[in-house]
């Protein structure tokens, strides 16, 4: 019953035959080693387990792996650059974004989308874009702060 | 000439970010050992049965299933774990939890049996093919029914479903009810709620019996509790038992506590000579992970100036089926923080703790502080309505007054200091008081109804008895890299760059040197975790005490190379100076290292008294008329909580503390149906507060030193908690104080409040 | 939580996909983003011997223009709906329902068919399409079939599909000219789905009187329905603010309300009228 799949992880390519039903967030952690990305929830409510597959941020834990055949996938550890932090991630730690950093990969993924589509939010925006992903130490308002600065330094990379 | 500016103060960011940031976390489910194997828990069905037999063959007889445990094999082997003993807990026998269920299943979720196997997946399936055969009874689900003494007894072999009784109280309070004015009564239900840490509980269990030692790697809030307890649960104790807490992803005290999974998990990893882990599921966190479960009847004894003077209250709180070690505790500290801030000169608390069919409760952030809250305050505002003054001029009046300090409670508890007038005048300001009451004024018919509450409330930090006493180690090597060693047991409290701070204040060394090591029961011989907010004011106090140690010796070392008195020496930036001649950090621990070989400091510090935080709390709302939902339109809060050692982390706590009790005001609560079934067992159904619906926090601070501990820390883990969820309460009661409705006990949901609006005077 | 061992087909084709179903014989699941079938599974709520990957079968995810109106193909994700410049200038009120659905990662992957065929009673979408006379085209045995959208939510999970029949298309025709559309929702604060939420679409005439009036409702009772007794009041009359909450009074005429622990029957009830009228009255308001 096992299947081939074939996919792209942070540049890397791997082939490994899975059961059908191995969701694509314990190919990640079990499989791969790549336990960046964390389960926080069993009813796909709280987001720690978002990577993007094809550039779109997903719920690890609600997709198989077997889906994922041939797709290009990113994940928490694929996105600083050797030292440089990404800037969301540097938002992160200079805002004070993160306190027991188990949510901490979930958003900072979702949040690559969510400035991606739109580099310049506003509070509501970042907000609602972030619906998704649950953190119980914050209270959000950091990652809000930090996700419009990291937006900020962004812009300023690009101009 | 001015001193080097401390550390103290400074928003420091965090050395423990980036590891978390780049997704290299270690989280228990992250761990992987050779040869390991993964463990799934069978859960009772069935708020209370009788368990005629488990027949685990056919999961025993599947590929890949190592083992599989039940109730039948532990019953005599594994012992119950025993409830922590506490005041209030009399003679009647204590449930105690079993490690697995035998012959009797006592809530929804309780531990029947558990499958070890290969994988996972493998050890779920195995869950599907152990036949468990019930007998369904009768389960106690009101604790108001279950504390009469008629009712049928849930423990067979007990007289009663009351097992505890803890009890406040001074004065003379029928001469306070018999001088009153006015007398104010009212009901209230604080319902039970889940902790819901994102990291979920966790255990991984290695024993290696050549050495005879055991590690447990588990997440914890308190590893040295867990080790003691496994030292003597364990059948065949192990030579050595070192219990781990690697990354924890949040506690918030129901990590507090030592599980039957844990000493499951242990005891098969000794049994099969393997590595076991065990992770739950979310819903497993949910139905196991609670705490709260009140219900109160309050008096209040009140002159027409509005002096309060004297209450009563009546207070039970549901225990559940067992008591785990930290199920007692809350109870204790809701009877005497019902005092609040105020002067109440006559008081009268007793709580009952009874049993029911359902999870063991423990503490969750604020543990008996938001109970107690929402009883003292949400009664002040009903007095302030009942005598039509408004609610902030009566908290004025009731205050105690800040020349009073140190200042004994009807309750028992001595105040250290505060200045409560000063933190509410602030907040007013912040939250636009005075223009919130014009505008309810002149409100638009029809449009949403405005309202804004108040909550004043005070919380004691560093916990009880032995968890005042914390132990530190600092050990400094001849490079000058500086260890300290702490039995505070954080997950995202920051405790790696405040002590550093602390450090660096003491002996010099800069902050990026020091490397602050926890969670790991080797290190220390004793210690109290992380609970009771006591990781600064007892943890970092032991910390300081050892520094102070290091800094003594680092002086006369620096004397030495400068050639001047040990009291001349000024340590700080990263050198030691005198006068004009400094020399590095580095070459100061270095000679010390040439003249002692090893720079070793431990200290061990008792709390003597706990120090008291105060906050003040102001919501806005607007309630929809059409739908009764609640919009949170502004939410400001000032606390005085000490000296603050690193600000942005302090804001942190607050921002997730008041995130919590807005939860807890709106929207969440674990409902059972009578048949004993959690309603809200996912997170589907318990609903824990989002990006979305959250305000941006008005915050400020004041900073009233405690004069009970060497830093002069209060604490702010807890405190925000506390006094959020009341707050909102009381500004949604000022919405709808055009109803008859005096009171609805929370979370607020939209029907809640949509039913009391019908209600319209 | 994991779901139990099952088997696993991607096809190519739809012919492909209901040859797979017609041999497996209702042992079989179509999975399409998988954003309420893979948590059912994972519960164990559902336990299919095979899945079938609707993800791989070429041309069902589009949005086209058909007949002046839309057509959306079943495997289209509400990422793509929102932000289709096309359902914008033909029907603004389906990007702003699909924008409301869930967060961002789940509309990432649900599709339109995925959450019709889900027919979960609190869904949001399925309001708007019993509102907007949607249909609902499908490819079983033999010929295909065009269900209007309102006759094909039966119950709570329950549709007019069978079991070997595979969603391939909606159709949502143009509304008329001067047709204005809101939808009110009230969220759950947990699961943030609908307890209540009522789409309305108000078409005015030059006289400025209602021409033309629907109004879907969700969350209320088992299924998502018309509210026609409130429709046929308010269709040849004027927009009055007596008029619409006369109409809103009868938004939950017929509906067999629900009652559990998101909410009680009458506050349901209450809500269908409340919701209704403020969506009627946006609805006019955008007409304009
Ligand atoms: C966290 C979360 C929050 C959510 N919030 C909301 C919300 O606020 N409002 C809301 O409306 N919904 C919400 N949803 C549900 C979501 O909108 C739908 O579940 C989802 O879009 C279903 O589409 P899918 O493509 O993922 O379907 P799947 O999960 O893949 O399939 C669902 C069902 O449809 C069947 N099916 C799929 N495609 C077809 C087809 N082409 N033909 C026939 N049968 C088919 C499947 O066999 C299965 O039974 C939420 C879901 C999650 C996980
Ligand atoms: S683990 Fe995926 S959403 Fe919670
Ligand atoms: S930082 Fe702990 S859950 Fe978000």
């Amino acid at each position: 019953m096992a299947h081939a799949v074939r996919l792209t992880v942070n540049g890397t390519t791997h082939a490994h035959e899975v059961e059908p039903r191995l969701l694509l967030v314990h190919f990640l952690r079990d499989v791969l080693g790549l336990t960046g990305t964390h389960v926080g929830c069993d009813t796909s409510q709280c987001g720690a387990c978002t990577v993007l597959v094809d550039g779109a941020a997903v719920k690890s834990c609600t997709s198989f792996a077997v889906q994922a055949d041939g797709a290009d996938i990113r994940t928490i550890e694929g996105l600083a650059t050797g030292e440089a932090l990404h800037p969301i991630q540097q938002a992160f730690w200079e805002k004070h974004g993160l306190q027991c950093g188990f949510c901490t990969p979930g958003m900072v993924m979702t949040l690559v989308q969510v400035l991606e589509r739109n580099p310049d939010p506003t509070e509501a925006e970042v907000r609602s874009g972030i619906a998704g992903n649950l953190c119980r130490c914050t209270g959000y308002e950091n990652i809000v702060e930090a996700a419009r600065h990291a937006a900020a330094a962004m812009r300023a990379a690009r101009a | 000439m001015a001193g080097p500016t401390p550390f103290r103060g400074r928003p420091l960011r965090r050395f423990e970010d980036e590891r978390l940031l780049r997704g290299e976390g270690s989280f228990v489910d992250d761990m992987r050992l050779p040869g390991m194997l993964h463990a799934a828990v069978l859960r009772s069905p069935h708020a209370h049965a009788l368990v005629r037999s488990v027949d685990a063959s056919r999961a025993r007889a599947m590929p890949g299933v190592a083992a599989v445990l039940t109730g039948e094999d532990t019953a005599g082997v594994l012992p119950n774990i025993a409830a922590v003993r506490r005041e209030g807990m009399g003679e009647t026998p204590i449930p105690e939890h079993p490690v697995l269920a035998h012959e009797r299943v006592c809530y929804v979720g309780q531990p029947v049996a558990i499958a070890v196997a290969e994988d996972r997946y493998a050890a779920r399936d195995a869950l599907d093919l152990i036949d468990v055969d019930y007998e369904p009874l009768e389960p106690v689900m009101d604790p108001r029914a279950a504390a009469r003494p008629d009712a049928p007894v849930l423990h067979p072999g007990s007289s009663s479903n009351v097992v505890m009784r803890t009890a406040a109280g001074a004065g003379d309070v029928d001469a306070a009810f018999a001088a009153a004015d006015h007398v104010v009564r009212a009901s209230f239900e604080v319902p039970r709620l889940a902790a819901v840490p994102m990291e979920c509980r966790a255990t991984l269990a290695e024993y290696d019996a050549g050495s005879d030692s055991l590690t447990v790697w588990t997440s914890t809030q308190v590893p040295h509790r867990v080790k003691t307890y496994l030292a003597s649960l364990l059948p065949k104790a192990p030579g050595h038992i070192r219990v781990i807490a690697p990354d924890v992803g949040g506690g918030f005290g129901r990590k507090i506590e030592v599980w039957p999974e844990e000493v499951a998990v242990a005891y098969l990893a000794q049994q099969l000579g393997r590595p076991v882990k065990w992770a739950e599921d979310r819903s497993e966190n949910i139905v196991t992970g609670q705490g709260r479960g009140y219900t109160a009847d309050v008096e209040a004894a009140v002159a027409s100036d509005g002096r309060v003077l004297g209450m009563r209250f009546r207070m039970l709180a549901d225990m559940g089926a067992y008591f785990l070690t930290s199920t007692g505790g809350p109870p204790g500290n809701a009877v005497q923080r019902v005092a609040g801030p105020y002067a109440i000169p006559a008081m009268d608390v007793e709580c009952l703790g009874v049993v029911t069919n359902r999870v063991p409760t423990g503490p969750y952030r604020g543990a008996g502080g938001p109970e107690a809250a929402v009883l003292i305050e949400r009664t002040m505002d009903m007095i302030a309505a009942e005598i039509g003054m408004d609610p902030v001029e009566l908290r004025r009046r009731n205050f105690i007054p800040a020349d009073a300090f140190p200042y004994t409670t009807a309750t028992g508890l001595t105040y250290d200091s505060g200045d409560f007038a000063r933190a509410l005048d602030r907040v007013l300001e912040l939250a636009g008081y005075a223009e919130v009451r014009k505008q309810q004024r002149t409100a638009r018919a029809g449009g949403p109804l405005i309202g804004i509450g108040v909550a004043t409330i005070v919380k004691a930090s560093g916990g009880k008895a032995n968890v005042r006493n914390g132990e530190a180690r600092v050990e400094i090597d001849a490079a000058g890299h500086v260890v300290i060693y702490t039995d505070v047991s954080p997950h995202g409290q920051g405790i790696e760059t405040s002590f550093a701070q602390i450090a660096a204040d003491l002996i010099g060394v800069p902050p990026a040197q020091v490397s602050v090591r926890h969670g790991d029961t080797d290190m220390l011989a004793t210690g109290g975790g992380t609970t009771s907010s006591r990781g600064l004011a007892v943890g970092g106090s032991a910390a300081y005490l050892a520094l102070e140690q290091a800094r003594e010796r680092l002086a006369r070392a620096a004397a030495g190379l400068l050639g001047c008195a040990p009291a001349d020496v000024s340590l700080a930036d990263g050198s030691a100076t005198s006068g004009s001649s400094s020399v590095s950090f580095g070459d100061v621990t270095a000679a010390a290292h040439r003249e002692d070989g090893a720079l070793v400091f431990s200290a061990s510090y008792t709390l003597p008294a706990n120090p008291f935080a105060f906050a003040a709390h102001a919501a806005v709302v607007e309630v929809d008329r059409d739908t009764g939902d609640v919009a949170l339109v502004r939410f400001a809060a000032v606390h005085d909580i000490g000296r603050v050692i690193n600000p942005m982390i302090v804001r942190g706590q607050v921002h997730g503390g008041i995130t919590q009790g807005i939860g807890q005001a709106l929207s969440e609560a674990m409902v059972y149906d009578a048949a004993g079934q959690p309603l809200t067992g996912s997170l589907m159904t318990y609903g824990i507060p989002t990006a979305q619906t959250m305000p941006r926090f008005l915050l400020d601070q004041l900073e009233s030193p405690s004069p009970t501990n060497p830093l002069g820390i209060k604490g702010i883990g807890e405190l925000p908690t506390v006094a959020a969820p009341v707050a909102v309460a009381n500004a949604v009661m000022d919405a709808l104080r055009g109803t008859t409705t005096r009171h609805i006990d929370m979370p607020l949901l939209p029907e809640k409040v949509w039913r009391a609006l019908g209600e319209m005077a | 939580m994991i779901p139990a061992a099952f088997d696993y087909v991607a096809p190519s084709t739809v012919r492909e996909a209901l040859a797979v179903l017609r041999s497996s014989a209702g042992d079989a699941r179509l999975l399409a983003g998988g954003q309420s079938l893979i948590p059912m599974m994972r519960m164990r709520l559902v336990n299919p011997g095979l899945v079938v990957d609707l993800s791989r079968v070429a041309d069902l995810a589009y949005v086209r223009e058909h007949d002046g109106g839309i057509a959306i193909g079943a495997m289209t994700t509400y990422r793509t709906i929102e932000t289709s410049l096309l359902v914008r200038e033909r029907f603004p009120l389906l990007t702003e329902v699909a924008s409301q659905v869930a967060d961002l990662q789940v509309r990432n992957r649900g599709t339109i068919g995925g959450a019709l065929a889900h027919a979960d009673p609190s869904a949001d979408l399925p309001a708007l399409m019993v509102a907007a006379d949607a249909r609902i085209l499908t490819r079983g045995g033999g010929r295909g079939r065009s269900i209007p959208a309102t006759r094909f939510f039966v119950d709570a999970f329950t549709t007019a599909l069978r079991e070997t029949e595979i969603i391939t298309r909606i159709v949502v025709p143009a509304p008329p000219a001067r047709t204005g559309g809101s939808y009110q929702k009230l969220a759950n604060r947990a699961s943030h789905f609908a307890i209540v939420g009522v789409a309305a679409l108000v078409t005015l005439d030059a006289a400025g009187v209602c021409s033309r009036v629907r109004i879907g409702v969700t969350g209320a009772g088992p299924a998502a329905s018309r509210a026609q007794a409130a429709e046929s009041y308010l269709a040849g009359r004027a927009p009055t603010e007596a008029a619409l909450e006369a109409a809103a009074a009868r938004a939950g005429d017929g509906i067999d309300f629900t009652d559990d622990l998101h909410g009680s029957a009458a506050y349901r009830e209450h809500l269908t009228q409340r919701l209704a009228f403020r969506a009627l009255s946006a609805a006019v308001e955008r007409a304009g």
